[in-house]
């Protein structure tokens, strides 16, 4: 446990120490601040763009960050060589992976944290209303949808090189956001073989979709009900075990 | 396994200029009514960047419109709520779509016992609502962006003029935006139209309004339209001219009107009256 702890403070400190995480976070600000400031045509109370913008950015941000990072790790120990001494320690495999996924999730948590105070700075600014309820769950859901990034996204590192793995996350976070309806209407829509197939597809996608609560927010709706968020919880942690479990499973049987 | 990552930046280009061709083709489709056979072959491959922002942040603004939860594909005759239309007023049937679940699918068997299908369902807005008094104007950065993105595209500046001067009661904008898109796009015919008719109904300048209506109805004779565009401009020329005492001009749009509309019989009682009128020495007003 001790070990773990120490392979994921390592993580976690890169984070504090590199870039990163600071220039997206002025980045945000300044285009936030920008859009805030923007008028059209005299008209007054006109804040919605601003509050669905923002949180495309926080959203995409944080992703950048929690992909960039959980994808470097185990590849880049192995590439440096620096995974030999690591293994010298009292750490198993088993270990390092989950070190490295607790380090490249408490360190995406970090950032979006940072970000949502911008956010939420600016939604405050922009008139909207004490949604707090709403605005609770969205960065609770903002938080486990980076926990299932840095799962897979370290799923990936145990085999592909960092490029590949940064392009084939990504890839996988926009196209479950932007088909998962599709591929949801499929599933009702089809018959037999058909059914069976989209359903698979539709159980073996990552449900980004479940985390999105942007036109939540932006269009005032209320808050999810209670057992919606519990079993967004309960997916999460399911989904991310089987991802943690194949990730070592792999890491374990890999030549070094 | 490793992947090279060559192949994977080549499998992502191509993934996103196939997504972004097909989102383009089906949105310009969508956009202008039409089947996506009548889309030119070239747009459905190729696209363009700029049209397909620009586009998409149209269909935003009819999102926001509906509260980010979209609308029945056949609920606006014209493709887009945000669209003015003659027989449809997005405020009159705000009652009939209120609480209306747009997931009709939840009561199916494979919706019901599927726990990640209901999950999704529970996360997405189904509910049906249109914006109505002063958030209507949340749809107008959308449209301001879209004519900003892409100044051709001459949907944006009408759609955003009509919000202005009809919705929101900013005809001074309206026209102060059509002109800027005027100055990219001389030659459209709805940009020309459109800013005859605010002329014409906000400014009482029927002068200025035939100017702009005669240059529409002239530019859109080059270019394919309906009928019921043409009589659009050709309602609001011929009450330009009835302002300017140009009766007989008046009464002739008027029976250009009923050629494009042989059954109807609304127009022969004006017609009627400005032969009149200009029998009488083009005194007096059709307007009582």
């Amino acid at each position: 446990m001790v070990g773990i702890a120490a392979v994921a403070k390592g993580v976690l400190l890169e984070i504090v120490r590199k870039k990163d995480m600071y220039v997206l976070l002025i980045l945000l600000g300044v285009s936030m601040a920008l859009l805030s400031a923007q008028t059209f045509f005299g008209l007054e109370n006109v804040s919605r763009y601003v509050r669905d913008l923002g949180y495309s950015l926080m959203t995409l941000f944080s992703l950048v960050v929690a992909v960039a990072l959980s994808a470097r790790q185990i590849p880049e120990e192995v590439e440096r060589r620096t995974v030999y001494p690591l293994l010298a320690k009292p750490i198993s495999r088993y270990g390092i992976i989950v070190g490295k996924y607790m380090g490249a999730s408490l360190a995406a948590i970090l950032s979006f944290s940072c970000f949502f105070a911008v956010y939420f700075f600016f939604f405050r600014i922009s008139g909207a209303g004490g949604e707090w309820g709403l605005l609770g769950q969205s960065y609770l859901l903002g938080i486990f949808s980076l926990l299932m990034t840095a799962a897979i996204a370290v799923f990936f590192s145990t085999f592909l090189t960092v490029s590949a793995n940064v392009t084939l996350s990504l890839l996988l976070y926009f196209f479950s956001s932007a088909f998962s309806g599709q591929v949801r209407d499929l599933v009702i829509s089809s018959k037999g073989w058909a059914s069976y197939a989209a359903g698979s597809v539709y159980y073996l996608i990552p449900h980004y979709d479940f985390y999105d609560l942007r036109i939540r927010i932006t269009h005032g709706w209320e808050a999810l009900p209670v057992w919606a968020v519990f079993s967004v919880s309960a997916y999460t942690a399911v989904y991310i075990s089987f991802l943690i479990y194949l990730s070592v499973r792999i890491f374990s049987r890999r030549q070094l | 396994m490793r992947v090279p990552s060559a192949a994977v930046t080549i499998a992502w280009a191509l993934s996103i200029a196939v997504l972004a061709s097909v989102i383009d083709a089906e949105t310009r489709s969508f956009l202008s009514s039409k089947d996506m056979s009548e889309v030119p072959a070239a747009w459905q491959i190729l696209g363009e960047a700029r049209s397909i922002v620009s586009n998409m942040s149209i269909l935003q603004a009819d999102l926001y419109l509906h509260g980010g939860a979209g609308h029945f594909f056949d609920e606006h005759e014209g493709g887009l709520a945000i669209g003015k239309s003659d027989s449809h007023d997005a405020h009159e049937d705000h009652e009939d779509h209120e609480h209306h679940d747009i997931s009709h699918d939840n009561g199916t068997p494979a919706g019901l016992f599927n726990p990640l299908i209901r999950i999704a369902d529970a996360v997405a807005v189904t509910e049906h609502k249109h914006l109505s008094g002063k958030e209507e104007a949340e749809i107008v950065p959308w449209l301001y962006f879209s004519a900003r993105i892409d100044p051709s595209n001459t949907t944006a500046y009408t759609l955003t003029s009509y919000w202005l001067a009809d919705r929101l009661g900013r005809p001074k904008e309206a026209l102060a935006f059509l002109k800027q898109g005027l100055k990219t796009n001389a030659d459209s015919w709805e940009l020309n139209a459109e800013t005859g008719r605010i002329y014409q109904q906000y400014f009482k300048d029927p002068s200025a309004a035939e100017r702009y209506l005669e240059r529409a109805l002239f530019l859109m004779g080059k270019t394919g339209h309906d009928k019921f565009q043409e009589r659009y401009v050709l309602t609001w020329l011929a009450e330009a001219k009835e302002g300017l005492g140009k009766h007989l001009e008046a009464a002739d749009d008027y029976r250009r009107i009923e050629a494009l509309f042989p059954r109807t019989t609304v127009y022969r009682d004006k017609i009627e009256r400005l032969e009149d009128l200009a029998g009488n020495g083009g005194r007096g007003s059709l307007r009582k």
